[in-house]
């Protein structure tokens, strides 16, 4: 069953078509991977469905709801969630407020709410961290926040755009393990962005492929790693030929 | 902006400012006349200040309309008191309520531009309120000014000093609690970081517009009780000297903290007149001095002595540890 649907999402920065006619979708329950060469339109491509920048052409579905146009709060209501490539902490505000934002509005209790946000920060190992301010975590916590936040907001589907850079292995394993934990435990469907290409390949169950705008490929991680395009697009034509 | 996070067991606070009010409350019994004056004027920039200071500190949102609410306050409680007899008490809350008012339309016109075209748009508005003012004159008296009634009873400074004190503490307790809810959360992620906000589920135009409404309100009420003290409504309140007097309090003090406007209204408020030979070069001095200190110390006086004293606490653990 899908639980997003894209079809023909469209968007022009000034002369840059940054994403042309782009449609696929997401199923229920799976972990599927987004990858494409730098530039490609993949973080382009979370803005618009997350509602960060507005869809100009094209439909966006979420469990069976058109949500292309609406803001990016009532977009977060319905369930999407999102975290951001480039890190977005609340700087000046200790790492428990941070998530504690994302459940206002929410009607739950304080004591409940502080003791949830708690669990969520153990979760992406920020114990101990609750009240330090965001802004002085380093890049790989400001990462885990992020995820923090995002899952606090108690999503159906989230996005994850580059959470894996900077790791180490055994960081690295730990992370994956993670995200099938989010899967698996808090079912929620992720859609995510990775350059690190063994993690990506190894995790996702599909993959999508973006080259300038156009989705080029989609798949099982085997077959889109054979695929002609997809060499091409990251090694350029010599390699796939040769 | 550590005051803001919610206290665990900090007594300090509540005790500096029970301290704070005994002390006030003694001011008509130790002060002259002229002192008195000078205390009630300042409570009105501490109201002003500090309800600005949670519009621009707390959201991050430069208006400079706020003059003008304090206007449209003493304004309409004036009016309806010097030209229809209606009780000022009555008119109080409905100088409050129009500038609540006001601010909604206003803020809801030009708070999604954000940013500088806020400040443009606020700053207009300002100087339309200006000249209408100025210019209607059979219902404004324009610069002449307009002869306003006391509050209620017979003037007296006493009274009306007891007055503005209770009214300040009103709005800070208010500012206060609101700072330490969800609201005034709200209020800081917007500001951190609208775009990561607005991801987390939250209403940015409406987060940003509550603060407007509110800090107008908070404009309106200082403004109509200081028009009813002075006895006399000129274009003065809505002044752009006034406005940029308030910006000079709140950022000398400290932008952001809670502290910081409160100091900075009642130490701009005490110095100018001691140095009020200069005459309107004081304006200019503050300005230029607000300048300065948004360069060098954005947090202001408060935020470096806060900066100073945790480090202070901080240093003999942090020997500690090593």
């Amino acid at each position: 069953m899908s639980l997003l649907e894209v079809r023909g999402a469209s968007k022009r920065f000034g002369g840059v078509q940054a994403l042309a006619e782009v449609s696929f979708e997401v199923r229920s329950g799976e972990i599927l991977g987004l990858i494409g060469p730098n530039g490609a339109g993949k973080t382009t491509l979370f803005h618009l469905i997350a509602g960060t920048v507005p869809c100009e052409r094209g439909e966006i579905i979420f469990q069976g709801r058109p949500i292309a146009g609406l803001p990016a709060h009532r977009i977060c209501r319905l369930g999407l969630a999102r975290t951001f490539q480039i890190v977005r902490p609340f700087g000046q505000m200790t790492c428990l407020e941070n998530v504690l934002v994302a459940f206002l509005g929410r009607g739950l209790d304080k004591a409940e709410r502080a003791a949830r946000a708690g669990e969520f920060l153990a979760l992406t190992g920020l114990a101990g961290k609750e009240d330090v301010p965001a802004g002085r975590l380093n890049l790989i916590d400001k990462k885990r926040l992020e995820l923090a936040r995002a899952l606090a907001t108690g999503p159906r589907l989230l996005l994850l755009d580059e959470v894996l850079g900077g790791l180490n292995s055994r960081e690295m394993a730990e992370a994956l393990d993670l995200m099938r934990l989010i899967r698996d435990r808090f079912q929620v469907t992720i859609f995510w962005i990775e350059h690190v290409m063994g993690a990506i390949m190894r995790l996702s169950e599909r993959i999508l492929v973006l080259d300038q705008g156009r989705l080029i490929c989609q798949g099982p991680p085997e077959q889109v790693s054979r695929d002609r395009r997809v060499i091409e697009a990251y090694l350029g034509e010599q390699h796939a030929q040769g | 902006m550590s005051e803001a996070a919610p206290g665990k067991g900090n007594l300090a606070g509540p005790v500096w400012a029970a301290l704070a009010l005994a002390v006030f409350l003694t001011f008509p019994f130790i002060l002259d006349q002229y002192w008195l004056h000078t205390a009630i004027v300042g409570l009105f920039y501490v109201m002003m200040a500090s309800s600005w200071n949670l519009l621009a500190g707390f959201t991050g949102q430069v208006s400079f309309a706020h003059a003008a609410f304090a206007g449209i306050g003493a304004y309409t409680s004036g009016i309806l008191a010097a030209r229809f007899g209606l009780p000022p008490l009555v008119g109080l809350p409905l100088g409050a309520l129009l500038a609540a008012l006001l601010g909604l339309g206003l803020g809801g016109l030009c708070i999604r531009m954000g940013g500088i075209y806020l400040s443009l748009t606020t700053l207009a508005f300002s100087e339309i309120l200006r000249l209408v003012i100025n210019n209607e004159y059979q219902v404004t008296r324009g610069t002449m000014g307009l002869k306003v009634p006391t509050l209620f009873g017979a003037y007296s400074k006493t009274t009306s000093f007891y007055v503005m004190l209770a009214a300040a503490v009103l709005v800070l307790a208010l500012i206060r609690w609101i700072l330490r809810s969800d609201l005034g959360l709200s209020f800081r992620a917007v500001q951190n970081d609208e775009v990561a906000a607005a991801s987390l589920g939250l209403p940015v135009v409406r987060v940003r517009l509550t603060a407007f409404v509110i800090s107008s309100a908070m404009a309106g009420l200082a403004g109509s009780l200081y028009g009813h003290y002075l006895l006399l409504i000129t274009p003065h309140i809505p002044s752009l000297d006034l406005m940029f007097l308030v910006l000079a309090m709140t950022v000398i003090g400290g932008l952001g903290t809670f502290v910081g406007p409160i100091f900075g209204a009642l130490f701009l408020e005490a110095l100018s007149e001691y140095i009020r030979v200069w005459g309107e070069f004081h304006v200019l001095i503050f300005g230029l001095v607000a300048l300065g200190v948004a360069r060098f110390a954005p947090v202001g006086v408060v935020g470096l002595i806060q900066g100073w004293l945790a480090a202070r606490r901080a240093g003999p653990a942090a020997e500690e540890n090593r």
